[in-house]
């Protein structure tokens, strides 16, 4: 404490604090400048997120409104989709799908250079059961090895699918990404064995209903 | 004044000053303080671009809106799911939205 004094009492202290206050407004610049810089930023970053977070409402509710349409058939390929997943014709084990899904917009809908990146489908709580089902039977030979009758693969003469389909995707805008998140919830869905044999192929009766439940943005 | 000149010309011929030691320990403080200003000032106005040119695009995209170079023009939006050979398309008309361009259904869009 006494050497500090010292020093500032003599012409050397004068000299340190001169060099302080310079350092100490260089300092003080460059922190303005970059605050300036922060805050210019900012606005354009608020202004470019705006965009996206209306062009992800955008997807959004062209995605609800093709898979509820009476005329497309989006949903009800989605529901044929799951069912075959359960019920491959192959015999094969049932699995979860999940698939891929690209979107095309008209011009102008979105800035250009922004994009939306392939929609991810996947899907929980899926339920589908089975009604009046057609029992199999394997294939029937004579002694001789000749086939008698051919086998028939067990098929069920109806089916009613529920899931929960999460469709995610990002969209990029000037550097920045929002990732989506929306939530649909399936119900009601029915399809049926319209041919006249357990070799006809079901098709979807009742398209079911689709509800958005959640639409997460982040970003 | 007389005496100002005697106490510079004194302090001129005085042998007293910094060691090299404090000189160069002070230089290499000065050295750092200046390359951390140098780099701060050079990122802040790299920012400043970057915003400015965004801004730039920004505005272009707006007066586009405003303009009416987008509204009200329509198109189709198409979903397509290879693995299950689906493709779904609508009809969809750009509007505008709070000054954002927003694309609804046709139907919907409709007044």
């Amino acid at each position: 404490m006494k050497k500090l004094k010292e020093i500032l009492r003599s012409r050397r202290g004068a000299s340190y604090i001169i060099v302080l206050a310079v350092t100490a407004f260089l300092l003080l610049l460059a922190a303005a400048a970059l605050t300036a810089a922060s805050s210019a930023g900012e606005s354009v970053a608020d202004r470019v997120y705006k965009e996206m977070g209306v062009a992800a409402d955008s997807v959004s509710d062209n995605l609800m409104y093709s898979l509820q349409s009476e005329t497309e058939t989006l949903g009800p390929g989605i529901v044929k989709g799951l069912y075959d997943s359960q019920y491959p014709a192959d015999g094969s084990a049932a699995v979860t799908p999940g698939w891929e899904m690209t979107v095309s917009l008209p011009a102008g809908a979105l800035p250009e250079g922004a994009a939306v990146s392939a929609i991810k489908l996947a899907f929980t709580d899926l339920s589908v059961s089975y009604s009046q089902a057609i029992a199999g039977r394997a294939a029937l030979y004579d002694e001789s090895g000749k086939l008698v009758s051919a086998a028939i693969k067990a098929k069920p003469a109806g089916a009613k699918v529920g899931a929960v389909m999460t469709a995610s995707y990002t969209i990029t805008y000037l550097e920045k990404t929002v990732t989506v998140t929306d939530v649909f919830a399936l119900t009601g869905a029915e399809l049926a064995d319209t041919g006249t044999g357990s070799a006809a192929a079901m098709t979807v009766a009742k398209r079911g209903e689709w509800r958005l439940t959640s639409h997460e943005k982040n970003g | 004044m007389r005496k100002t000149a005697d106490r510079l010309r004194a302090e001129l011929s005085s042998r007293g000053g910094e060691t090299l030691v404090e000189t160069v320990i002070s230089l290499l403080i000065f050295t750092v303080v200046m390359l951390a200003v140098t780099y701060m000032l050079t990122t802040s106005l790299r920012l400043v671009n970057k915003a400015q040119e965004t801004a730039r695009l920004l505005q272009d995209r707006d007066n586009a809106v405003a303009a009416g170079d987008y509204t009200g023009s329509a198109g189709t939006v198409a979903f397509t799911i290879d693995a299950l050979g689906v493709t779904s398309s609508h009809g969809a008309v750009v509007k505008s939205e709070n000054g954002i361009c927003a694309f609804r259904p046709e139907t919907e869009a409709a007044p």
